[in-house]
Formats: C-alpha cells, structure tokens, sequence
C-alpha cells in the first residue's frame, strides 16, 4: 500500500525549461521512494508530449450516458405521465402524443447528459490534492510537484536529483 | 521559432489579455453609466406596462404577437448561434478559431437573458409565469405539453444551462490564473470558480475530455432547441408560419445574425481593450467568409419558401407574401433583404472588405438590423392577416414598447460589458495553446510570427 500523502508538510516543485525532458527527473524521484501518486506535472497549457507518469483516464463518457438515459426516461415520464394524469382532448390528436414525447424527452436528455458530464468533470478536478501555487508556471515554465508522503521525506537529495535532472530551480512551499 | 521561444510568449500573453480586468478608463464608466441609465428607463417602462396593464402596448385582436415576441425571436436567435458558432469552431478544430470562441460564448449568455426577459414582459402578469412550471399544486394545474410553447420553454432553459455550463468550461484555468493574479475582491470570487484548479495533467485531461463530449452534444441542442423555436409557428395554421421550412430557416437566420454579432464584438473589444495583436485582420477575413455563406444560405431559405409559396398560390398563403413584396410591408420587407442579403453580398464578396474591421463591423451591424426587421416581419403581419378578412388589422408598437425595447437592448450591452470586467474576452489559456502548439502562418496570417 502506498503511504498517503502529507499535505501539512511542505512541497517541492522542480521547475524545467519547456523544452526540457522530464523523463529523468521523474525516474529519480522514483528511485527515492517516492510513489508516482505525489508526483504531479503543473502546466499552463496541456502538455501535448507524453510523461512517464501516469494520468488519470477519467470515465466521464460513462456520466454522459447516465444522464442521458435518466433524462430521456424522465422526459418521457414528465410528457406522457402528465396527459395521461391530466388528460386533455386537443383536436383529433392522441392524448399521449409520440412525436411530443419525443421532443421533450430530447430536451431532458440532453440537458441531463450535459449537467452530468459537467458535475462528473468538476468533481473529478476537484478531486486533485491541493497544489502549490508557482507564478512561474503560469509564465511557462513546467513544474514537477513532488508531495511529501509518510513521515520521511528527503528533501535535500530530491532537491539535487531534480537540479540534476535539469531543473531550472526548485521551490519548496507550504501547502 | 524554437519550442523555447514559443513558450517565452506566455508572460506577455497572460499581461495583454488580464490588463483589460486592471485597468478600466474613464469613457468605459461613462458608457456603462450611459447604458445604466438607459436600462433603468427600459425598466420603469416595464413597471409602469405591469402598473397600468398590457393595455399600454399596441398588442389588440388579433396581432398579441408584437415586437415583444419579435424580439425574443432575435434575441434568441443571437443566443443559440452564439454557442452553436463557438461548438462548430471547436469541433472542426480550427486554430484560429481561439480568440473568438469566448466572445461568442459570453454573447449566448448575455442574449439568453434578454430573451427570456422578453418572455417575461411579454406575459403582462409576469407573476404567473410558475403556470409553465410542472409541479403539484392545490389547482391540479399540469401543463399541457402538447402546447409548443412548452417545447419552447423547455429549449429555453436547456439553452440557457447548457450555454452557462458551455462559457464556464473553458473558463476554468483562466480563473485560476486570474485567482493568482487579479487581487481585490475579485480573488476570491476567482479562487471558487477556478475549483481548486492547479494545471496538472489529470486536471487538463478531464477539461479537454469534458469538451470533447460536451462540444457535440451542443450542437445537436442548438440546432433543436432553435429549430423549436421555428416550430412554435410553423405548427399553428396561420398563413405563411404553417410551413416544414421554419426550423431550418431560424436555425439560418440566427447563424447569419450570431456570426454579424460576432464581428461587430471583435470590433470594439479589439478596439476597447487593445486586443490588435489577438484579433486580426485575418481573423476578420474568416469570420466574412462564414458571413458570405450564411448570407447567401439565408437568401436561399427565403427564396425556396417564396417560390414555393408564389406557385402553390393558396390565396390565404399568398396574401400575406404580396403583402411583403408591394403592399403594406414592402418597406421593411426590402430594407431587410437589402441589410441581411444584398449589402453583405456585395461587401464580402470583395477581400479587401473582408480584411478591414471596422466594415465587416458594419457589415455586421446591417446584417443584424436586416435579421431583426424579418424577425418582426414574420410575427406581425401573418397575425394581422388571418383567414378572415374582417378581422384584418395593423400594428405599431407603443412607446411604451419601445421604450422597454431599448431599455432591453442597452441592458444587453451593459451586461456584455460588465462581464468583460471580470473574464478575459480571449481564453488566456487557449491563446497560449494556440500560440505554442499551432501554426502561426495559418492562425496569424499576415501577422504570423509578431511578438506580441
């Protein structure tokens, strides 16, 4: 089992040049025991290379089609339930009406499958552990944020491993 | 340019596009009060409309469709192009779509509230608006959804989240980058919507996988949820409305009037804001190319449903075209054509047009006008013309409504331009992406490679 996070400690983020491979630094910091879950790659923009780092693939199709579902089946019930409940005669037209049903369920549908995937999204970034703020990434830098976990953290060899993988500087900051 | 010096343009573009949110001038005030002011007269007329009765427009038997409805149709339309313009852009993946997906997105937004308090002024008793709301009540009142205008009220709300959700996606990293750097009260206004947002890779990934299924998804509801608006009239049996054409020709008419929306906005953000650098020339000349192609899809509606119209010759049907083309209507009738067909078709045809701003403005601004004209056009005068002559009628609205109309349309400015105080009218992000991943010869045409 991994050991959890340390979020009252301080964080070290390594900050590389754009341009620069991140592959090593990652390797080392996984040499010193640290579990890919603390390590984080922070970027103004995506970042369109591959990382050895895996990141989350997150599910949120499956969001979108639970919403859709629940909002067409929710349309229909609200379309046809209601003239069935509160039946009107409207001209020679049926009292549950197939192409109303399927208008309004439409409508529901689709707002549902968009509501969802929207609730899904935000509580999936939401869901990421606090990081540290670095102006320096937002002006385009990349920062390799290393989150202390357990009770020993090595700081002074992570430090020289990330300035010898080719950081620019290393920050170490209060989360 | 060097993967280095791509990225080296972060710092400048991050400056440029939050510099707007700092600095305010002193004429952005006075035109804002202006349009404070403006909206305030909109709103007593409203009051003294909800005072007095809706006897105070000119709406009588048998037009109780007036400019009030007229309006919202336009209104409407600006809307759902908007964040139809904005998904069509993104999806197709054209990188010079970046610096105009924002403005599009926050006009969907500010027109979508105007609609729907067009809607609400429209209902003289604007209190009783819950009777569209489906909830046990003492009453056993449900609503009939069989009516369109329930169709219509569906689309409208499924319009307006899925347009605020649709704005505040692409948002979420500029808030944080603004939670960082806007101080003030601002912060933490910022700092809630950014929700917690740092730029990792899993936070990047789960945005762009939300866009990627959210974008299509938008289209498909813009596309229906307009072409319900068309078919609030088309199903009635009123003469020139009864017609399969409606949907498809709302959906045309407000890409025509959303994309003229758009260029006008760029104009004066661009100018506003010092955006010259971001919002290009060429930026311009694409935009007059799309212009071109609804301009000239929009003719093609109004040509197939007059033609068809002209040769069935059903008296009633007819009646009401001829009213148009040499009666009572002909005025407004060809001043629409001449704004939204034969002005736009002669200035964007020429490329040298297409590439100067402040025409494709004007441009724009005629196109807007011509759409709004024909939007009225179709309300009035099929209401005005029923089946039986003896109950033919004229309309003009009141002061009163014509207060409230540039009450609505001051309050539609005013909201676009308080909005822009508080978000980058760019997607600072998206600009930066554009800038390190695209290609400048194809995004920046003459001004690729400019430093900026």
């Amino acid at each position: 089992m991994e050991p959890r996070p340390n979020h009252a400690a301080q964080t070290l983020v390594g900050l590389f040049e754009p341009g620069a491979p991140l592959g090593p630094a990652l390797e080392r910091c996984m040499a010193l025991g640290i579990p890919e879950s603390s390590l984080r790659v922070l970027s103004t923009v995506p970042l369109s290379r591959p990382l050895a780092l895996q990141t989350m693939r997150p599910a949120l199709h499956h969001w979108t089609l639970l919403g859709g579902i629940i909002g067409l089946l929710s349309g229909m019930a609200l379309a046809a339930g209601t003239a069935l409940l509160y039946p009107l005669n409207t001209g020679n037209f049926p009292i549950v009406a197939p192409p109303v049903i399927g208008l309004v369920a439409y409508e529901s549908m689709m707002l549902s499958a968009v509501f969802l995937t929207f609730v899904a999204m935000a509580r999936e970034i939401r869901r990421e552990r606090p990081a540290p703020n670095v102006p320096e990434i937002d002006d385009g830098l990349i920062g390799l944020s290393i989150v202390p976990t357990g009770d020993s953290f090595p700081i002074a060899a992570l430090r020289s491993a990330l300035l010898e993988a080719g950081a620019m500087k290393v920050v170490q900051i209060q989360t | 340019m060097s993967t280095n010096e791509r990225w080296a343009q972060i710092p400048q573009i991050n400056h440029d596009l939050l510099m707007p949110l700092k600095q305010t001038s002193r004429s952005y005030w006075v035109i804002v009060g202006l349009l404070v002011l403006a909206t305030m007269g909109g709103a007593a007329g409203w009051v003294y409309q909800i005072e007095t009765g809706i006897g105070q427009t000119n709406l009588h038997k048998p037009i109780f469709w007036g400019v009030y409805i007229g309006s919202f149709l336009y209104w409407i339309g600006v809307s759902h192009s908007g964040t139809l313009i904005s998904s069509l852009l993104r999806l197709s993946g054209v990188e010079w779509r970046r610096p105009l997906t924002r403005t599009a997105e926050l006009m969907a937004v500010s027109a979508v509230l105007v609609s729907v308090l067009f809607i609400f002024v429209h209902l003289g008793r604007p209190w009783r608006f819950y009777y569209l709301i489906p909830y046990p009540n003492h009453r056993m009142i449900w609503p009939n959804f069989r009516s369109p205008l329930m169709w219509d009220a569906g689309a409208l709300l499924v319009a307006a989240v899925v347009s605020l959700i649709y704005v505040y996606l692409p948002m979420i990293p500029d808030f944080a980058l603004m939670r960082e750097r806007i101080g003030g009260w601002r912060t933490r206004l910022y700092a809630g919507l950014a929700l917690g947002w740092r730029g990792s890779q899993t936070q990047w990934r789960c945005l762009n996988r939300a866009l990627h299924i959210i974008t299509p998804l938008l289209i498909m509801v813009m596309v229906v949820v307009h072409s319900i608006v068309g078919w609030d009239l088309a199903v009635a049996l009123v003469p020139r409305w009864h017609s399969t054409i409606m949907g498809p020709y709302f959906v045309i008419g407000a890409l025509h009037s959303g994309l003229g929306m758009i260029v006008v906005s760029l104009f004066l953000l661009r100018r506003i804001d010092h955006l010259e650098p971001y919002i290009t020339p060429d930026h311009f000349d694409k935009m007059g190319k799309w212009l071109l192609a609804t301009t000239l899809l929009w003719a093609y509606m109004h040509f197939a449903e007059g033609l068809v119209l002209w040769y069935g010759n059903l008296p009633d049907q007819w009646l009401v075209f001829r009213l148009y083309l040499e009666g009572l209507y002909a005025a407004p009738y060809w001043s629409a054509i001449v704004l939204a067909f034969g002005a736009p078709l002669l200035a964007l045809s020429a490329p040298s047009i297409r590439r100067q701003p402040a025409a494709l403005a004007l441009v724009g601004l005629s196109i807007n006008l011509g759409i709004y004209i024909e939007r009225l056009l179709i309300v009035i005068p099929s209401l005005g013309h029923p089946r039986f002559p003896f109950m033919w009628s004229d309309y003009l609205p009141s002061w009163i409504e014509v207060t409230i109309l540039v009450g609505a349309l001051a309050f539609f400015v005013l909201g676009y331009l308080l909005v822009i105080k508080l978000v980058p009218v760019i997607a600072v992000w998206e600009e930066k992406e554009d800038r390190i991943y695209g290609a400048p010869t194809q995004s920046r045409g003459a001004d690729a490679g400019r430093t900026v």
